[in-house]
């Protein structure tokens, strides 16, 4: 069967959601620690940073790169620092947090992540006939 | 062969997929607690993009590599750069060769060992290269839903209107669709259907499959024809299709005759599809050639087998599935008398029967659990355009374009009236003409009679008292209440069976 491409959550894109929700994991059950080991998020963050590095520099034009890269580049400012320049993985909960919403907007803006259905109305119609087969 | 192609026939995503995978959980296990950490947690995606490297730069030379190769190669010079200095990476590869070839920082005390920050950085530019060579994808393959589209074509006799059964089915077919049809209309319908036989006749209709996806046509297509052979229409297979009512389930049917003929010169079709001709003399001249009545099961098996010795292919289309009339026998082993039945079609290699319904309850349970068959399908109506939706093969067959008349009203009742267990038990070989001569010799002493059963039914029922199952506490109708109770259960036990 012929494919074509298709974007959604499955190779790269499932990978990176699926690191998300390891991300949000490890914050919900970590954060009655205020400063704390949070490698997923540092991992996380470079994984974007490779991402949009990468068609940053296919397509310099593009706007929604550009503005992905700009909400990026808040983490660095919420720190004050660079992300890159750590030495060990430890971060205050509280830039956690707003670390990992910047991330999430991110992935949301990719596609990545997604809420509500996301099936097409065909794919739509064979749920529907298992339904109506009960 | 462009090196970007040469890349792409190297390994698979998978273990690259793995490399990330192993990569991240290496990391995270370290830095968990510590900030120096091996330089062996990132080896192994290491080692993959420096074989992609390698195996065109130690080979054909640098110069061949692909832009994302290049790109690497700079960015990791650049990292060490960073780190360390311009000079201190010249002089290292003035000695070593180039720097990409090199895993652990310079800063280093030995090759083991990389501070936190800067596994982190290698390990953006690792993941880059999987994304920049296209491993690492946000677009994903996967199998879009494709539109089969018929095309079919026949000369065109305009003439044939004159024709008096011509004259005599368009009147026919305005009298069943009343307002639904101008004069007009079932006036064209009926010479295109006149056309259309002629064209079967010599041999002149063409039907050609089209794929089409998202709206962009995409050439011819035969997969609808092995669709009809392996799942439709499968030898020895009861397949089914609903749809509600007034999505147009008479009309595939038709429209697939229509087709079959066309496709399937060889096949005789046994259906209970109201065509005007089986009941109307005066239309005998345009009934379709290997179309034949159905009412029952018993006649189905017996046409069939009047098919084999004539090495034709028997074929079963019944619609209406929802009015059938069953033996009460057959009922109450369903499941068991479909799989029986099943294995006696399979003896005189019938295909089909497919099924029409338009309620979904309706189905026998052993068919909407695909417990006996696992071809069930719908049909759907999109605005003004009718599918059959075939889910596994993510495919959706439009059905347009002519189709043969058929009536809307009055349409065939369908019994299921044969013993098929003692039917079974009794055909004693496997060769499809000897298994055709008996049923079509001994079909009758098999059938249920179900007229008698209804009269039993009715008989039972009057028997019965108007409360049910409740017993009147008068002593003398005591023991009739016995009697009643008695029956049911002897009944009950008899269905169960």
């Amino acid at each position: 069967m012929e494919s074509v491409d298709k974007l959604g959550p499955a190779g790269f894109g499932r990978f990176l959601h699926e690191a998300f929700d390891v991300v949000q994991n490890e914050r919900s059950s970590e954060n009655v620690v205020d400063f704390y080991y949070h490698v997923n998020a540092f991992l996380m963050y470079a994984t974007i940073d490779a991402l949009l590095s990468s068609m940053y520099e296919q397509n310099p034009q593009d706007t929604l790169t550009r503005e992905l890269r700009d909400e990026l580049s808040q983490v660095d400012r919420i720190l004050g620092r660079s992300m890159y320049s750590f030495k060990d993985a430890r971060l205050k909960i509280e830039d956690l947090n707003e670390i990992d919403a910047i991330m999430e907007k991110i992935l949301r803006k990719l596609g990545v992540i997604r809420s509500g259905t996301v099936e097409s109305e065909d794919n739509n119609e064979c749920a529907m006939m298992e339904e109506e087969l009960k | 062969m462009s090196t970007d192609e040469k890349f792409k026939s190297i390994g698979g995503e998978k273990f690259w997929y793995e490399a990330l995978d192993l990569t991240w959980d290496n990391i995270y296990g370290e830095a968990v607690f510590l900030s120096s950490l091996y330089t062996a947690d990132i080896l192994r995606l290491y080692e993959l993009v420096r074989a992609e490297i390698d195996h065109i730069a130690d080979f054909e030379g640098v110069d061949k590599l692909p832009w994302y190769s290049k790109k690497f190669v700079e960015d990791w010079r650049q990292l060490n750069v960073m780190e360390v200095g311009e000079e201190a990476v010249r002089l290292y590869e003035k000695t070593d060769g180039p720097i990409y070839k090199r895993l652990a920082p310079l800063t280093g005390s030995d090759d083991k060992h990389a501070d936190f920050d800067q596994i982190l950085r290698r390990f953006k530019l690792l993941v880059k290269f999987g994304i920049d060579s296209g491993v690492f994808t946000l677009k994903e393959k996967e199998a879009p839903w494709e539109t089969i589209v018929s095309t079919l074509n026949f000369p065109i006799n305009k003439e044939l209107k004159n024709n008096e059964a011509v004259r005599e089915l368009a009147r026919y077919l305005k009298e069943d669709r009343e307002e639904a049809i101008s004069n007009a209309e079932a006036t064209e319908w009926a010479v295109l259907h006149a056309n259309y036989l002629e064209g079967l006749k010599n041999g002149s209709v063409t039907l050609d499959y089209r794929k089409v996806i998202k709206g962009e046509d995409r050439g011819s297509d035969s997969s609808f024809n092995s669709f009809t052979k392996t799942n439709l229409l499968r030898t020895g297979m009861v397949s089914v299709l609903y749809c509600k009512a007034g999505t147009g389930k008479s009309h595939f049917l038709s429209w697939l005759i229509t087709r079959s003929l066309v496709s399937y010169p060889n096949w005789d079709i046994y259906t209970n599809l109201p065509l005007f001709w089986f009941d109307h003399k005066s239309l005998e001249g345009l009934s379709l050639p290997n179309v034949y009545k159905i009412g029952s099961m018993s006649e189905m098996l017996y046409k069939s087998a009047l098919s084999v010795p004539n090495k034709r292919q028997p074929v079963v289309v019944l619609d209406e599935m929802d009015q059938v009339l069953t033996s009460r026998k057959w009922n109450s082993k369903e499941n068991l008398s479909w799989e029986t039945f099943m294995n006696i079609e399979r003896h005189l290699k019938i295909r089909g029967p497919l099924l029409v319904y338009h309620v979904t309850r309706a189905i026998p349970e052993p068919m909407r659990e695909r417990r006996i068959t696992e071809f069930v399908y719908k049909m759907v109506v999109h605005g003004r355009m009718k599918y059959l939706y075939n889910c596994d093969g993510k495919q959706k067959i439009e059905i347009s374009g002519f189709a043969i008349p058929y009536a809307t009203l009055g349409t065939f009742s369908f019994q299921i009236d044969v013993d098929m267990g003692k039917l079974l038990r009794s055909i004693q070989t496997t060769e499809i003409n000897e298994s055709a001569t008996f049923i079509k010799d001994h079909i009758n002493e098999f059938r249920f009679n179900l007229d008698e059963e209804e009269e039993e039914e009715k008989e039972e029922k009057e028997e019965e008292p108007d409360n049910g199952h409740e017993i009147d506490n008068d002593e003398s109708n005591e023991e009739e209440g016995y009697k009643i109770i008695f029956k049911n259960l002897k009944r009950r036990g008899n269905e169960g069976k």
